[in-house]
């Protein structure tokens, strides 16, 4: 049995972030997004500072500077005593600023990596929900279409877009597929809803989701494969396209 | 033979059943420092060690209220997770819900939650990738929580998918059959065909043989 999964409700892959960054700064970084997200729900009690720290694989004191960030983000809040810990806060939306940083700082090459990676694993579960997913997992997926289309905020549409991609994924019932998914959500989302002066096209992303679906309920895997690498595609036209744009950007100083 | 085995999955769920039963009293009996917040529900060591005795197989276990028996204030879910890793104790987590809250962890929209309710008793759903819980691969064996003629919500407990299948696996190897243990919506659980793998679907048209009590499992060999 593959051991380390288990030791909490939270995959913990590592964020290949900025370089400079620190172990405690990654942690931090991967658990905004995942709060973010909203795959972390406000309210959430976190696991004791030993458990985390087992499982990102640091010291305690590493975690608890991770922790500290996340308070200073707001993001989490420590109560004493009895039936105290570390709660999830809601999140604040994020500053837009540090978005359109991330976004900059990354060069070209690098952001392709990613959206290749993306594409991908996009695809592959595309192509195995088309033959796996159950009735209730196609009715979600529906679902989450339609929450695209109607979110109003761009936190929302964010959520929105990562929900049904995690969904797509947890369809192919394949885990590993699921939790490579997870976290490239946790290094594209915010990068593809949140940066500033980008205006990325809902229409245009639901109707792409639409047709991923579409073909999963013809259980039509080939079908299905083809609209994820076209929505992966057109993603990545928009995002690199941006940044192809946006050449003077700087690479943020690491904090 | 085939039928046997299935008899005997279908025997040990309904172990499970009970378990959660005690579990569920172990945890209701609690309900009123549950929700006024002025004590944490807490399993007894007993049923603690109890559920942590096949660690490989049970991923974890608890209760989730419905919003009327939270009595407003909150969801409530009182979870205990079995790490299957022997060096870690199994801990509880308690995650509140503050339904006003955009992204609150919306249990009554599950699958497990919302077939108990409907099916006014034991049900069993998954094999599935549990996404934004776990990130594992789960069955799930849930059933109402009853107050009387109320429920209170629903207990549940997670059995490892994989470590299920490997088990199952190996006694349809022995028989030296090409064989599958399907679940209620057809997708493999067990299997010794290549051509359907655990977490595949087998089409409606593949007869089937035999059919667990409760579990609803079914078994079909090609």
């Amino acid at each position: 049995m593959d051991s380390e999964r288990d030791t909490f409700e939270l995959s913990v892959p590592t964020l290949p972030s900025f370089p400079a960054d620190s172990r405690a700064e990654q942690i931090a970084q991967q658990m905004t997004e995942f709060i973010g997200m909203g795959l972390l729900a406000a309210g959430t009690r976190l696991p004791s500072e030993l458990d985390l720290a087992t499982q990102f694989g640091v010291s305690t004191v590493t975690l608890r500077e991770a922790l500290a960030t996340l308070r200073q983000r707001g993001l989490v809040t420590t109560r004493r005593g009895r039936g105290g810990g570390s709660f999830v806060e809601e999140p604040l939306p994020p500053p837009t600023t540090d978005r359109a940083a991330a976004l900059a700082g990354l060069r070209p090459e690098e952001l392709q990596d990613r959206l290749d990676y993306s594409a991908a694993v996009g695809a592959a579960t595309a192509h195995l929900a088309a033959s796996r997913a159950g009735t209730s997992e196609l009715e979600r997926l529906r679902a989450a279409v339609d929450g695209l289309s109607r979110a109003e905020t761009a936190a929302e549409r964010r959520r929105a877009d990562a929900g049904f991609h995690i969904d797509l994924a947890a369809a192919s019932h394949s885990t590993r597929l699921t939790r490579a998914e997870i976290e490239l959500r946790g290094e594209i989302s915010g990068l593809i809803w949140l940066v500033p002066g980008r205006d990325p096209d809902q229409e245009r992303v639901a109707r792409e989701h639409q047709a991923i679906v579409d073909a999963i309920a013809e259980r039509d895997p080939d079908a299905a494969r083809r609209a994820a690498d076209e929505h992966a595609a057109a993603d990545a036209r928009a995002l690199i396209g941006w940044r192809l744009a946006n050449p003077d950007a700087k690479k943020p100083a690491a904090s | 033979m085939l039928g046997e085995i299935l008899e005997r999955a279908d025997a040990q769920v309904e172990e499970l059943f009970r378990f959660v039963e005690e579990i569920q009293r172990n945890l209701v009996d609690q309900l009123g420092e549950l929700r006024d917040g002025r004590q944490v529900a807490i399993l007894t060591p007993d049923l603690r060690s109890r559920l942590a005795a096949d660690r490989a197989l049970v991923a974890g276990a608890g209760i989730s209220l419905s919003e009327s028996a939270a009595e407003g204030v909150e969801r409530l879910m009182e979870w205990w997770t079995i790490p299957s890793d022997h060096s870690l104790e199994p801990h509880r987590l308690q995650a509140s819900f503050d339904p006003d809250n955009v992204s609150f962890y919306d249990y009554v929209d599950t699958d497990w939650y919302r077939s108990a309710l409907e099916a006014k008793g034991p049900v069993v759903n998954g094999p599935y990738v549990d996404a934004l819980g776990t990130d594992e691969n789960v069955i799930t064996l849930s059933m109402p929580i009853w107050e009387g003629e109320e429920a209170l919500g629903v207990g549940s407990l997670d059995i490892r998918a994989d470590e299920l299948s490997m088990r199952i696996g190996e006694q349809l190897s022995r028989l030296g059959v090409r064989a599958a243990l399907i679940n209620r919506e057809r997708r493999v659980i067990a299997s010794t065909s290549l051509e359907h793998l655990p977490g595949s679907l087998i089409p409606d048209d593949v007869p089937v043989e035999h059919r667990g009590r409760l579990t609803g499992w079914q078994t079909t060999t090609f």
